[in-house]
């Protein structure tokens, strides 16, 4: 089928001004935040509703057009690079906020509409979302929540995107039916619960980066707005401290004595740790029991208080924009992914090494916790024009040492995310997502090519 | 090609999409109308790449795409957080690549035309110049104060420069104007990247700025303001020999060394509109609000989108000549905003912005009154 024909289709289903195959659009969506070469689709499109975006799937499997699907596009694993060209569904058109229900604390948002703007709304009426990454004012809820997202803000308490907040989703299958998850599926009820329908198919879309259906809304669990807060800003000379205090932090699981634990190493001082830590409650009184518990841990295991202000001024800005980021070159996370709570220091020595082999000035070894676990991550910071080529060679040497002690890789994307690094380790677990992708994406227009490969190619 | 020069930042752009804000439809205006990423910061540089590598070469569409951009500054700014990407520098140096590519789009050439052939951007005699000085307006011959009231104000809203000039006799400032001599100051070829006619301008105006021995020049005008404090540096390669001072700066100082007194205001509530050109580029934020609450009384209220966060009156970057109704949108937006904050007069500083939003104003029947601040500030003189 010639392009000109789904240009035309796709111009039926969303109007003119809402499609576009001109040559320098394509490049505008070629990259994302990781390093990998720029991709082209054919087309790039932007629906504004769910029913427009059922029929751009049915479309485009009629015609056997793969479809990539991206929200703001700052995800950092190739994860929505249309590799095989086709569709490029831009969600952003879908921003809205569509209900807040202060009764049974729940929101429900279009996938297009980002974390920023759902928290500003809510804090109008003294509420908020907990859990949250550090992506950025333009980071949408939809592209945070499918790759199963969570940065250093809120993970040590509630761990990652969907372990608690996402209460189902509104989704348009593979093969273009929309069906709803949670108790949104049973009829006059409200998506307040995301249990009871027999497995998790809620869960089944956390995390696979979109190759099981578009979202088009999803359902979150909010909280009032914490009344106090507190927050500790410790160094530390070694990690095997730093893991001690996690280790405690998040020993009661569900009742976590601190609601942020973000640490880090940096290239520039080598062997010093610094801990932000972030606490939150409802109660004033146990606000200061669990900072003072907090800090004695800390002074125990051999921190070194300092200026809490470095880790207020940090908490308070990763929702809106960490400043300077890109101050010293652009950023790529090389091997994340998630470790046991006592794993860290084999990795940071491996990290060490690499860096130190590669004489890589740029660098640091993150970690924050979440509970009982750590995510930990490589933050490399290059030159593309100068330092394009080290880099490569300092990523790929850190994901394979990094896979070969032993991670869960956060985000897998495509062959230029960690891809190429899971495929042998996964064995039979790689089968049956295949098998489920084929059973529910039979033409494989979905995410062709991301997170795992196809049979068929479109 | 121009964008070579900036190079080293296009490929720092890191895609975090900051530029593009938590409001993604409603914090870039180009984004706003047109609605793809080649309308944001982010796109824009993934665009200068491919045409750095060579992948890609300027096309009409692409040239249209780029008359999107109203040159705000939103995406700068908001990019001072992640790389500090001049990318409105580099848009324009794109306007400027495409049209040295050879392509000029059509419905640019009159206005360029006329700036030109005319010295100014309605092709009105140039004898017009001083039509605005009526008798009750003192003006020397020659002063160190140079008021340039610049083509918007000299020939749509001379009411603008009287009132401003009306200050300055009422403070005693002895000031001139360069009258026939005057040329546009350039800002709309800047805005198309037609750097070398917009190098003659300046050269003009900076010599006959000169001639009248002026140490200020003084303008009403952003985008006056903006081109001669700005552009005719880099232009020229050398420092101007004169100070460049907004109105809202001059009058701030009056009002703080007590040569001018604010008395009562006629006005009701009001909300102040901050111009782009003044505002992000300049930071020119306190000035205009500071001789606001030093009117007694004066009913003042912001509007959500304000300061480094403000948004675009629909008439910058020339796009309203290429993208007409859609800027018309940008400027509907903004008047919206001003009329929900239950303000009955919108108070800005500059004449475009006026023009843009008495039209908008218009089409949205929100019957709020728009005016200059020399307006207020006459008005509070004289109550
Ligand atoms: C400065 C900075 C810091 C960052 N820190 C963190 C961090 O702490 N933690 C973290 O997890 N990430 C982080 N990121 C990465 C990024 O912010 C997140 O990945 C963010 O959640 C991506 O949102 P997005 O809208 O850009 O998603 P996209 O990049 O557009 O998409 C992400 C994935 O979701 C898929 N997708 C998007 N929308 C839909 C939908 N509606 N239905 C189905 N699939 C969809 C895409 O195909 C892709 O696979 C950071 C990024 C930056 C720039
Ligand atoms: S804010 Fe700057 S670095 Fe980030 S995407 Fe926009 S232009 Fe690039
Ligand atoms: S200058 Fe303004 S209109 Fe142009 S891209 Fe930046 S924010 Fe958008």
């Amino acid at each position: 089928m010639s392009k000109n024909v789904i240009y035309e289709k796709l111009v039926e289903i969303v109007g003119k001004e809402r499609v576009s195959s001109e040559d320098f659009e394509l490049y505008a969506y070629s990259r994302d935040l990781s390093p990998a070469k720029p991709k082209l689709a054919s087309f790039v499109v932007r629906p504004e509703k769910a029913e427009e975006v059922a029929e751009i799937v049915k479309l485009a499997n009629e015609h056997k057009t793969p479809i990539y699907v991206r929200g703001c596009g700052c995800s950092h694993w190739a994860a929505w690079l249309p590799l095989k060209g086709g569709i490029l569904l831009d969600t952003t058109s879908m921003d809205g906020i569509v209900a807040v229900d202060e009764e049974n604390l729940t929101a429900v948002v279009e996938c297009g509409c980002t974390w920023f703007k759902l928290m500003e709304e809510l804090q109008k009426k003294k509420l908020t979302y907990l859990s949250s990454e550090m992506g950025g004012p333009a980071m949408t809820i939809g592209g945070s929540v499918i790759k199963a997202g969570g940065g250093p803000y809120g993970t040590c308490k509630f761990g990652f995107h969907g372990q608690m907040d996402v209460l189902g989703f509104e989704v348009v299958l593979p093969t273009g039916e929309m069906v709803k998850t949670g108790s949104w599926v049973m009829p006059n009820v409200v998506p307040f619960r995301r249990e009871g329908l027999g497995p998790d198919l809620t869960g089944l879309l956390i995390g696979s980066e979109g190759i099981f259906g578009i979202i088009t809304k999803i359902a979150l669990r909010v909280r009032p707005l914490p009344e106090h807060e507190g927050f500790l800003y410790f160094d530390f000379a070694d990690w095997e401290n730093v893991v001690k205090v996690g280790d405690a932090v998040t020993r009661c699981v569900g009742d976590e004595m601190a609601y942020s634990l973000d640490c880090g190493e940096s290239v520039a001082e080598p062997g010093k740790v610094g801990v932000r830590i972030y606490i939150f409650g409802y109660d004033k009184k146990i606000i200061k029991y669990r900072k003072n518990k907090v800090r004695e841990l800390c002074i125990e295991n051999n921190g070194k208080e300092g200026d809490a202000k470095r880790a207020s001024e940090f908490f308070n800005k990763v929702v809106s924009g960490l400043p300077d980021i890109f101050a010293s070159g652009v950023w790529h996370f090389a091997a994340t992914g998630a470790v046991p709570i006592h794993k860290i220091p084999k990795f940071v020595h491996a990290w060490r090494e690499i860096i130190k082999k590669h004489d890589f000035t740029k660098s640091t070894f993150g970690a924050w916790a979440f509970p009982r676990g750590w995510t930990i991550y490589a933050h490399l910071l290059y030159s593309e024009l100068t330092e394009y080529e080290k880099l490569m060679v300092v990523s790929d040497e850190l994901n394979k040492k990094f896979f070969e002690i032993g991670f869960v890789p956060y985000g897998i994307g495509g062959p230029e995310g960690l891809q190429p690094y899971i495929k042998r380790r996964w064995g039979q677990y790689y089968k049956w997502i295949r098998k489920i992708k084929h059973s529910l994406d039979p033409n494989n227009i979905l995410q062709p090519g991301i997170l795992v490969e196809g049979d068929r190619e479109c | 090609m121009l964008i070579e020069d900036y190079k080293e930042q296009i490929y720092n752009c890191g895609r975090c999409g900051y530029c593009i804000g938590a409001y993604l439809n409603h914090t870039c205006p180009s984004r706003f109308i047109a609605g793809f990423e080649s309308s944001t910061g982010r796109g824009r540089m993934l665009i200068a790449q491919a045409l750095l590598e060579g992948k890609l070469e300027y096309s009409e569409n692409l040239v249209f795409m780029l008359y999107t951009c109203f040159l705000c500054g939103a995406c700068s700014t908001k990019c001072e957080l992640a790389a500090k990407i001049k990318i409105v520098e580099i848009t324009k140096a794109m306007r400027s690549d495409s049209l040295n590519s050879g392509i000029q789009l059509e419905k640019l050439v009159p206005g360029a035309k006329a700036i030109i052939e005319h010295h100014n951007i309605y092709n009105e005699p140039s004898e017009k110049r001083t039509a605005f000085l009526t008798s009750d307006i003192k003006i020397s011959e020659k002063a160190s104060l140079l008021y340039f009231p610049g083509c918007v104000i000299t020939f749509r809203y001379s009411n603008i420069a009287r009132n401003a000039l009306k200050i300055l006799n009422m403070a005693n400032i002895d000031v001139t104007v360069l009258g026939e001599e005057e040329w546009c100051c350039g800002n709309p070829l800047y805005f198309m990247g037609m750097t070398e006619a917009a190098k003659k301008i300046a050269q003009h105006n900076v010599e006959k700025i000169r001639e009248k021995g002026a140490k200020t020049v003084l303008t009403s005008c952003a985008g006056c303001y903006r081109a001669i404090n700005q552009d005719y540096k880099k232009i020229l390669g050398q420092p101007l020999p004169f100070n460049v001072v907004h109105i809202t700066q001059f009058l701030d100082k009056l009002v703080n060394e007590g040569s001018i007194i604010l008395r009562k205001s006629s006005l009701k509530k009001i909300t102040y509109h901050d111009p782009c050109e003044i505002g992000r580029y300049f930071k020119i934020y306190e000035e205009p609000r500071r001789i606001i609450q030093n009117v007694p009384n004066l009913d003042f209220v912001e509007m959500p989108k304000h300061g480094d966060n403000s948004w675009c009156c629909g008439g910058g970057g020339s796009v309203n000549i290429v993208h007409t109704y859609q800027a018309l949108k940008v400027g509907e937006l903004r008047i919206i905003e001003a009329k929900e904050t239950g303000a009955k007069t919108l108070v800005t500083a500059c004449p475009s912005c006026v023009q843009m939003l008495e039209l908008a104003s218009k089409r949205k029947r929100t019957g709020m009154k728009i005016i200059d601040i020399s307006e207020l500030v006459l008005d509070a003189l004289r109550t």
